[in-house]
């Protein structure tokens, strides 16, 4: 376990895709960094099916994020959960997904403000599926954004659109310029008729319309990086498309983006899961184990993995 | 972040200046896999062409920068291009400026291409460096007959440069644009008038270019030009 970068971070993991192992990663790492005297919390932003607390072998939760969204006098901090490891406390998502799954503005605003002044080392969120704004939003909260992917192609596809997505929501909350924004608008379709192809093209496009704006969104891409973790590889080559789409997303989104380390395909993982008995607990020797160690070290100290 | 076509070879291979070989060529096989045909982190974002433009350019770097004297020489034509940008003022050359960096010199490095394997196709990258500007491909002019009178050449110097130019059917704006060295610069390296252009860093580096783009060794076309020249009084 390395050096804390920061006195708080706050780590969304998200992805696109529905089980790809978002839930299974999220609690993983909390019981990592709880286990290196870390005080974490780990939110079940997954509005719409929360599941987290099963993840971590949680009796279903009486206070949950509702009862906060809901009501205005409840705070953040009354509905945090205590789980059976120590320094790990959670946040369990919403069960009566009806009214939460799409708060108002005003609710989420309240929700995420209140996400960030949380007192402790670490906050992980767990995301849904998909790229919905709320989504996004908690998404672009974090300090740090993972996504995780697994080798196939639908998987590869949404990442790839979730990190478009994001991109594009952090570049339009860059400015109010209304011409600027309208071109972001056009530009997230891939044929628009602007001949903006990428975000590269876009920015671009941008510093000839204003070049402040173009330089300031430049700067915002830059300080934009996600990070990908592929799960269930069954193969080197499926390790290998990890540093494949590092390359492409450089070539293609003008971004940066850290190969943070991969999880074998590994029956373990399922038994745990079915078990409620975390990896990171009981399964310390096993090889997805080692692989959320070297995960957990690249995430916390600013690295990635290298080819070999 | 720059568009590709903007980036230096380094940029492209995604390597630091300081890059060891065996880092540069483990960079190039990843970058080769990513983007060769139907891989499944590209497919989605690139169309086929664009992974064979990607592909073309992604060969030319790591042929130059696994060449100990061709990076060498490529690391002295970017230094030049800092310096540039650092000291600023009027009298560098606008194309050089660093808001439009040309830093990748066009054509291809013939005598270091890796040996083909005879069952490669006709080169695919061939077919995407003039078109990839969007330009008809140069008027092949008698292959043979250019190929033939180059092997005869025994140093590269202006005039040599210019009839292999005329030979392969470019003009002088084909190659400024391409190169984006100002033309009347390649004029001046043509017929040898030196007085006014910029330092000696930057004249090799523009020959460098340039003889790339006329797909000459380009090394070797840079060496020769500096030699012949050094103790010209106006040089
Ligand atoms: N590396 C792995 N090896 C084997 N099975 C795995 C692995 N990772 C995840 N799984 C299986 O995939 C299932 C889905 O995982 P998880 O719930 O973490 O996905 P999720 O992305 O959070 O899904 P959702 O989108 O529904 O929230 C798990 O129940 C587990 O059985
Ligand atoms: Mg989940």
């Amino acid at each position: 376990m390395g050096q804390l970068l920061r006195e708080k971070e706050i780590i969304a993991i998200g992805g696109g895709k529905g089980g790809v192992g978002k839930s299974f990663l999220a609690s993983n790492l909390g019981i990592i960094f709880a286990r290196n005297h870390k005080k974490t919390i780990l939110v079940d932003a997954d509005l719409g099916g929360a599941n987290l607390h099963t993840c971590l072998g949680v009796q279903a939760p009486d206070v949950t994020l509702s009862d906060f969204v809901n009501f205005p006098n409840v705070r953040l901090e009354d509905v945090i959960l205590r789980t059976s490891v120590e320094n790990l406390l959670l946040i369990s998502g919403a069960q009566d997904f009806l009214g939460i799954a799409n708060p108002k503005y005003s609710q989420k605003m309240r929700l995420l403000r209140a996400i960030a002044n949380l007192n402790v080392s670490y906050i992980i969120l767990d995301l849904g599926a998909g790229t919905s704004i709320n989504t996004l939003d908690f998404f672009l909260l974090a300090d740090r954004g993972i996504l995780v992917v697994m080798p196939e192609p639908t998987s590869i596809e949404n990442a790839y659109r979730f990190i478009k997505s994001a991109l594009f929501r952090r570049l339009r909350m860059m400015t109010q310029d209304p011409q600027v924004r309208s071109v972001i608008g056009k530009a997230m379709d891939k044929k628009n008729d602007l001949g903006i192809r990428s975000p590269v093209d876009l920015i671009e496009h941008v510093g000839r319309i204003d070049r402040r704006i173009g330089e300031h969104l430049e700067e915002a891409m830059q300080r934009f990086r996600p990070a990908i973790v592929l799960n269930q590889v069954r193969s080197m080559g499926d390790v290998r498309i990890g540093y494949s789409m590092r390359n492409a997303c450089e070539k293609y989104f003008g971004l940066k983006v850290d190969y943070l380390g991969y999880l074998e395909n590994d029956d373990e993982i399922w038994q745990s899961i079915r078990k409620r008995q975390p990896i990171a607990l009981n399964g310390e020797h096993s090889r997805s184990a080692r692989n959320l160690r070297t995960i957990s070290y690249n995430l916390l100290n600013n690295l990635q993995l290298k080819a070999e | 972040m720059k568009s590709l076509k903007s980036q230096n070879y380094y940029e492209i291979l995604s390597v630091s200046r300081g890059a060891s070989p065996e880092d540069i060529r483990k960079s190039y096989e990843i970058s080769r896999q990513t983007f060769q045909d139907n891989s499944l982190a590209t497919y989605s974002l690139f169309t086929d062409d664009e992974n064979q433009e990607i592909l073309a350019l992604i060969s030319r770097a790591y042929e130059t920068l696994f060449n100990p004297e061709l990076r060498r020489e490529y690391d002295s034509f970017l230094d030049g291009l800092e310096r540039e940008g650092a000291a600023g003022g009027d009298s560098r050359p606008r194309t050089l400026s660093r808001s439009a960096p040309p830093p990748q010199p066009p054509g291809r490095v013939k005598s270091a291409a890796p040996p083909k394997p005879p069952s490669t196709p006709p080169p695919r990258e061939a077919r995407n460096e003039p078109a990839a500007e969007g330009r008809q491909p140069a008027p092949e002019l008698k292959p043979d007959a250019v190929e033939q009178y180059i092997s005869s050449v025994s140093c590269f110097t202006g005039p040599v440069l210019q009839k292999i130019r005329e030979m392969r059917g470019y003009s002088l704006e084909d190659i400024a644009e391409r190169t984006k060295i100002r033309k009347t610069y390649i004029q001046y390296l043509e017929c040898e008038q030196f007085t006014f252009l910029p330092a000696h860093v930057y004249v090799k580096g523009f020959i460098t270019l340039i003889a790339g783009m006329l797909n000459l060794p380009a090394q070797r076309v840079a060496n020769d030009y500096m030699n012949y020249y050094r103790g010209h009084p106006d040089f």
